[in-house]
């Protein structure tokens, strides 16, 4: 087995929300107690729908945000115990690509500022040296040089998360958090993205941390998918086996209600009822229960662990194996 | 063939911009008929939901100008209505929903007192035979525990909950025709799945006719009867979902579903693109709008604009060289 590059240990993070505006703080645990981890050059696929915690869990990997509890470690190194220098340091291995390509450029800045700014920071180029490299990079993500000299506005949705990977790519990293990066495109301009995505991992032997909701895009990048529930990680497998034998009744579901390009494909269709619960006032239990078409007795008590129920394939479901 | 309770001839919306008149629905024919669910798809900007709210009449006039075109509804031209017998028509016979459902309701009304408005509006009940329908329709979209939830306002319920509640809006009146502009992209997989079976069951229950906006192929295939792909404004193609998913004709068809990741792909091979961008609406170049992007255009298609004429299997394709069938 190959080292990890990235190895989170029982992370958990919660926040005090206000419920209503009057009632006294709540915690609202948004993620409980995950391990993962990310080895140099696959791409880990993350799923779960709003609120599960996967948008939170990518940002206490990159320490943007201090976990309450939980390790991780980066290439070896304890990430919590690192200095603000020697984090910013460390930050040039792991970058973020983030999902709305309007938010999150910069757009004062022109489109050359912005994906030199981290080598800038970093003093890691100046003058026409980083001029050639911003141009480079350009190149690399399919703009043109001459593209540097513009703003953000004048691009579209496709071409500025272009702009967020060339920043992201800026500083050499060895991973990349990739936050549902394509959720916001079309589908011709999300075939490109992804097929950039694909490319440059080939290139620079690049890890992905892949977050999604759209499971169709997680399948065809991903070597390996764990699968969000409430803060928890329910299954965690390789893509093919978990596409093809999920072993967690949510997964199943969630596999169940994507819609397929293919009309007639005659499949019985698995709808769950309800909402997702509130994550201030989770289930006992299993948090899936409540939902579940598979729940015993003991679902609503006991707290499934997660546990190999395959080689290599693990499910937090007292049921599994299916 | 069952005949169209719904059918729109040539319409063309434009918008006033800095630039010039940006022409969002040009030319567009559609026929929707009895019983079915026709899904209008096509990417950003492509003009599907310009022309449901102009079949509404919607829009805000100006910026938006109806140039020309009819919308035919039980034989009788929507355009040619007065405010007020247009009035009785939407959200009587015609019934529409939106993708946002937070921005349609009113978030200081209790959302039984805005469903007992939608009765209101169109029809003379006592006070408590309309509060019965409240009921009534809550619990036939789902929403448990109705007598509770009818004293909820909009926030208090989830996002897919609030799409429930738009529906039972909407079918307050027992409309002929209910058109709903991508009613699951804001909401979760598990939740989309809930709100597509009803809208389904609904519809078989009281015989509407569904008109569904989506960029979703996969919601395509899954709900429609017969489905019209529009780019630039126009429809490139239209017909029967099953025979366009295997065998589209227009180019831009066969590319929109060559490039989903689908069982068709393998995982992490390159994924089918389509070059370029779409044309400029503004200062539309003649000749085919998509023949810039287009691996199969010839000569003729950089001067001749291509109707929609009739294709294989009764399928109707806008294109001088249409994909042969495989």
């Amino acid at each position: 087995m190959t080292e990890a590059l990235l190895d989170l240990r029982g992370l958990r993070k919660s926040f005090a929300v206000r419920a209503g505006g009057f009632g006294r703080p709540l915690r609202l645990v948004a993620v409980d107690g995950v391990d993962l981890d990310v080895t140099p050059g696959e791409t880990v696929g993350l799923v779960g729908e709003s609120g599960c915690g996967k948008s939170t869990l990518a940002r206490l990997a990159l320490r943007l945000i201090e976990p309450d509890e939980g390790a991780i470690q980066f290439e070896g190194r304890d990430v919590r115990a690192l200095s603000r220098g020697e984090l910013r340091a460390l930050r040039r291995r792991m970058q973020i690509v983030f999902q709305d390509p309007y938010a999150s450029l910069n757009p004062r800045m022109t489109v050359g500022e912005t994906v030199g700014e981290g080598l800038r920071v970093h003093k890691l180029a100046r003058g026409a040296e980083l001029e050639r490299r911003v141009a480079e990079l350009l190149d690399t993500v399919g703009l043109t040089r001459e593209q540097a000299s513009r703003y953000p506005h004048e691009f579209s949705g496709g071409q500025r998360q272009r702009v967020g990977i060339a920043r992201a790519l800026a500083l050499e990293p060895k991973l990349i958090v990739a936050d549902e990066p394509v959720s916001s495109l079309d589908v011709s301009i999300q075939a490109q993205i992804l097929n950039l995505l694909l490319e440059l991992q080939q290139r620079f032997g690049l890890a992905y941390l892949f977050i999604s909701h759209d499971l169709r895009v997680v399948r065809h990048l991903s070597r390996r998918v764990a699968v969000m529930y409430l803060g928890r990680v329910v299954e965690r497998a390789a893509a093919d086996a978990l596409f093809a034998a999920p072993q967690h009744p949510y997964t199943q579901a969630l596999l169940s209600a994507v819609p397929v390009p293919e009309p007639g494909a005659g499949r019985r269709r698995q709808v769950l009822t309800g909402d997702v619960p509130s994550p201030i006032a989770p289930p006992s239990g299993c948090p899936f229960h409540p939902r579940c078409p598979k729940a015993i007795e003991r679902c609503s008590h006991e707290v499934p662990a997660l546990r190999e129920v395959r080689p290599s394939h693990f499910s937090a479901c007292h049921l599994a194996p299916f | 063939m069952s005949e169209a309770v719904l059918a729109v001839r040539d319409l063309c919306t434009s918008f006033a911009t800095p630039r010039g008149r940006l022409r969002a629905v040009d030319g567009v024919d559609l026929e929707l008929r009895k019983g079915e669910t026709l899904c209008l798809v096509g990417e950003s900007g492509c003009g599907k939901s310009v022309t449901a709210l102009s079949i509404l009449r919607l829009l805000p006039e100006p910026p938006a100008a109806i140039e020309r075109g009819e919308v035919l509804f039980e034989g009788r031209d929507l355009r040619k209505m007065g405010a007020e017998e247009l009035r009785q028509l939407r959200g009587n016979r015609i019934a529409m929903i939106f993708q946002e459902p937070m921005t349609s309701l009113n978030p200081v009304f209790r959302i039984g007192a805005q469903i007992e408005e939608a009765l209101l509006v169109h029809r003379d009940l006592p006070r408590a035979e309309r509060q019965k329908r409240v009921l009534e329709l809550l619990e036939l979209v789902g929403i448990p525990d109705a007598p509770a939830r009818m004293r909820d306002y909009p926030h208090q319920l989830s996002g897919g909950m609030r799409q429930r509640v738009m529906i039972a809006m909407a079918l307050a009146n027992d409309p002929a025709v209910l058109i709903a502009d991508e009613p699951t992209t804001a909401l979760d997989v598990t939740i989309q799945a809930q709100i597509l079976e009803l809208i389904e069951a609904l519809k078989k229950r009281f015989d509407m006719a569904v008109m569904l906006i989506t960029h979703d192929l996969g919601v395509v295939a899954e709900t429609a009867q017969r489905v019209a792909v529009l780019y630039a404004a126009r429809v490139v193609e239209t017909g029967a979902v099953a025979e366009l998913f295997r065998a589209p004709q227009h180019p831009y068809t066969r590319g929109l579903l060559d490039a989903l990741p689908s069982a068709r792909t393998r995982p992490g091979e390159p994924l089918h693109v389509i070059a370029g961008r779409v044309p400029d609406l503004v200062d539309r170049p003649k000749g085919c709008s998509f023949r810039e992007r287009c691996s199969r255009a010839k000569a003729i298609c950089a001067d001749v604009d291509p109707r929609l004429l009739a294709g294989r299997g009764g399928a109707l394709v806008a294109c001088h060289n249409p994909v042969p069938a495989p």
